[in-house]
């Protein structure tokens, strides 16, 4: 029962880490990883791992068990496992897709002016940026 | 976004500039600015007012707070008279410009 809930608790970790890296914080918790932060397949395979781990150790855990509480344990880690991992397929193949339609925007066309407040909360007027090129950049907590 | 900020001083040195709106206040703003060591611009777009005149608002990105409006996600390169030189607006909120292609687009502005 021991190894079925190391098991799962393993697979909950796997699918914990792959949420981590998918990064649904302002900024990125782990360093960039090679292949595993550069697309979405290896994370989705990591999490469903972790998922299917999760499921399988509780799933042995509480065939062999005896105890109430090793059971209860079991479970509770099946249900973080499942929730986790299909909570990442639900958010990497539908929430991050979840967009308005794109701006109507034309090569060559005259950007609207603004003033807004700055880091300091001091007023910046987009009208000072003439003479230069810029990259705006429009931006929100994961991106 | 931080990663935008390892060309921040290319573009600067061909006379650019990087500017970024997020509708985090200004004390936010200025928090992650000394946390990472930004150099751009943060602007503080609160009420999404020029995300708005944008047409890149997105309504109910809180689940908590539906009123409260951020905005889609995208870089625009503007010509030195503040005219569009190329805009890029993703379809999955995690996918970024390479600095690679950040840095052709804005050289492609006149």
């Amino acid at each position: 029962m021991k190894l079925g809930l190391l098991i799962s608790f393993l697979g909950v970790c796997i699918a914990a880490f792959a949420w981590v890296l998918v990064g649904p914080t302002p900024e990125p918790i782990l360093p960039h990883i090679p292949v595993l932060s550069d697309g979405d397949v290896p994370l989705l395979i990591v999490g469903a791992l972790g998922g299917a781990w999760a499921l399988w150790g509780g799933f042995q855990a509480m065939r062999l068990g005896e105890s109430k509480l090793g059971k209860l344990l079991a479970a509770l880690l099946m249900l973080l496992g499942l929730v986790g991992s299909a909570g990442l397929f639900g958010f990497m193949l539908v929430g991050t897709k979840m967009m308005p339609p794109p701006a109507d925007m034309k090569t060559g066309q005259a950007m609207p002016e603004f003033t807004l407040p700055d880091a300091t909360g001091k007023d910046f007027a987009f009208s000072s940026l003439k003479g230069k090129r810029v990259i705006l950049i429009f931006t929100r907590g994961l991106w | 976004m931080r990663e935008y900020q390892n060309v921040y001083d290319e573009v600067k040195k061909a006379g650019g500039e990087m500017v970024a709106i997020c509708n985090d206040p200004p004390g936010d703003l200025k928090t992650r600015a000394e946390k990472y060591g930004l150099k751009m611009v943060l602007l503080s777009d609160s009420k999404a007012l020029v995300s708005k005149i944008y047409h890149l608002e997105h309504k109910g990105l809180n689940i908590r707070d539906p009123d409260q409006s951020g905005a889609r996600p995208a870089v625009l390169f503007l010509n030195s008279d503040l005219t569009l030189s190329s805009e890029h607006q993703t379809d999955d909120m995690r996918h970024h410009l390479t600095n690679d292609e950040l840095l052709a687009r804005f050289k492609a502005a006149k």
